[in-house]
């Protein structure tokens, strides 16, 4: 877990764009980001009613964890912010599915999620997932951390998480990636709290065992 | 022998990759998400029909460019009435169907792409021109170079097309087998030289998009091809044409006649010919 992750580092504003810099990669810190509930809500209501521009405020909310979350399941960057924008657009057409009585962000990242593995089983016949994970590579800039955390760097873990099969990914993407609570993972995932907590352990374990057995 | 990776070693490993991720322009990412957003009363519309008017699929550079075909073509282009909303815009893999009050008209050029040879039946090089493709002599090598493995009908009579070819370059990367007409396959009204083309497309980000204008008089209904959802387009000669993933109008365009569409394993299937329904979903089916 990350320890450095506290409360006094929750963060409340709509404009998450403006903070996704406080993510910082040289400590691999990752700052939570709670949106202001209400807000979220008269955005959402207005987007329910047909404004556009409400909906590109909470696309401008959530773009960075769709990203990253299609990122991890797709192992593919391009892929990924083409499968986050065409799940915003699906979002935007099911808004009147959505229960506003239910949280805002699990409801939107389980699209994203759907849409990327649709996009990475779509073209699942063309490269291996690991010959994909070369392009998230790329994407990664030179960082430090790459030989100082636990002896892991990037190109081994981007591996061993394409590596996995899509339910672990999804799982440690919603986690890790975008993430989420228990909590919203629950929503997201449409089982119990427990569950979540039990999934995500085999999800981890099963990485574990893919980095053991990485090349030296 | 090294220790056993720590749980939260890999979680802090985790959160380092996460924050690495370069999430890109927010500004050009909402803009995207925007130009592709469908208006209000189509959405209205998608909660009352139990068909739901996907996003497009390719990159948003050429979705705005397909919309901007579409404003451009406002006159003629308005939704007909709610219920046709629905299908206004629908993406099959990498082909848009919109609906059209009426067709734009052809350009001189492309008709005369598209008609018989008075001299006689056309070669396969003058069809292959005409519908702006490449003549191959070996289909399986050609669908190897792009990535498709070629799929054969195996009804009979049909198990052997007579004349295979690829896209050009700069279109969408696909392998065609055409059936010429005959005395048992009736000629297509779009290309009277022609009965039926099988049309293999690569549905993936190096391609662009087929789209297709349906005027009023055309219906576009859902089937099953080996269990997954199909739709087949039929009625009034529809019109075809391909945009590359940069927005650019590559193909002219061209009179299409009854289709069946559908998406299996990232490769978008169309089948245009002269079969009915039924017979074109057998042709389908028989895909190996």
């Amino acid at each position: 877990m990350t320890g450095e992750q506290s409360d006094s580092s929750r963060l409340r504003s709509p404009i998450c764009d403006q903070l996704v810099g406080n993510r910082s990669a040289k400590s691999g810190v990752l700052i939570t980001i709670e949106h202001d509930p209400v807000d979220e809500r008269d955005l959402i209501e207005r987007a329910r009613r047909g404004e556009h521009a409400a909906f590109g405020a909470l696309v401008r909310l959530y773009q960075p964890d769709a990203v990253r979350l299609a990122s991890v399941i797709t192992c593919r960057h391009d892929e990924a912010e083409e499968a986050a924008q065409d799940a915003f657009v699906k979002a935007y057409i099911s808004l009147h599915r959505y229960d506003p009585a239910r949280p805002f962000r699990p409801w939107l990242l389980r699209i994203v999620a759907n849409e990327a593995k649709n996009r990475r089983r779509a073209a699942g016949r063309r490269a291996s997932l690991v010959e994909r994970s070369a392009t998230l590579l790329n994407v990664l800039g030179e960082s430090p951390e790459d030989i100082t955390i636990a002896g892991l760097d990037s190109e081994s873990l981007v591996r061993a998480i394409a590596s996995l099969n899509d339910r672990d990914r999804t799982v440690i993407g919603y986690r890790w990636f975008a993430q989420m609570t228990e909590t919203e993972m629950a929503i997201a995932m449409d089982c119990a709290p427990g569950t979540v907590k039990s999934r995500l352990a085999r999800a981890m374990q099963r990485l574990r065992g893919a980095l053991a057995t990485r090349p030296l | 022998m090294t220790a056993p990776l720590h749980l939260d070693d890999i979680g802090a490993g985790l959160a380092s990759l996460a924050a690495r991720i370069d999430t890109g322009n927010a500004d050009t990412f909402v803009n995207g998400v925007l130009a592709a957003l469908p208006p209000i009363e189509q959405r209205r519309a998608a909660r009352h029909h139990p068909a739901r008017p996907r996003p497009p699929r390719r990159r948003r550079r050429w979705s705005i460019a397909v919309a901007a075909v579409v404003a451009a073509a406002a006159t003629t282009l308005a939704i007909p009435d709610a219920r046709a909303s629905v299908a206004d815009w629908l993406g099959i893999g990498n082909v848009h169907v919109v609906r059209v009050r009426e067709l734009p008209a052809l350009t001189p050029t492309t008709t005369a792409l598209t008609a018989t040879n008075p001299a006689g039946p056309p070669t396969n090089a003058e069809l292959a021109t005409s519908l702006d493709l490449r003549l191959e002599s070996d289909l399986d090598a050609a669908g190897k170079r792009i990535g498709i493995v070629a799929q054969r009908p195996t009804l009979p009579g049909l198990a052997v097309p007579d004349l295979s070819a690829s896209g050009p370059a700069n279109v969408a990367p696909q392998i065609v087998q055409v059936w010429r007409a005959s005395n048992e396959l009736a000629p297509s009204k779009a290309v009277p030289a022609v009965a039926i083309i099988l049309s293999q497309i690569r549905a993936d980000i190096a391609g662009g998009a087929f789209q297709k204008l349906l005027p009023p008089n055309t219906s576009f209904t859902a089937v099953r091809v080996n269990g997954v959802t199909a739709w087949w387009i039929t009625g009034d000669l529809h019109e075809l044409t391909y945009f590359t993933r940069d927005g650019t109008a590559t193909e002219p365009l061209r009179l299409a006649g009854d289709t069946l569409l559908w998406f299996d394993a990232g490769v978008t299937y169309r089948l245009e010919s002269t079969l009915g329904r039924d017979r074109s979903i057998a042709f389908a089916e028989s895909l190996r």
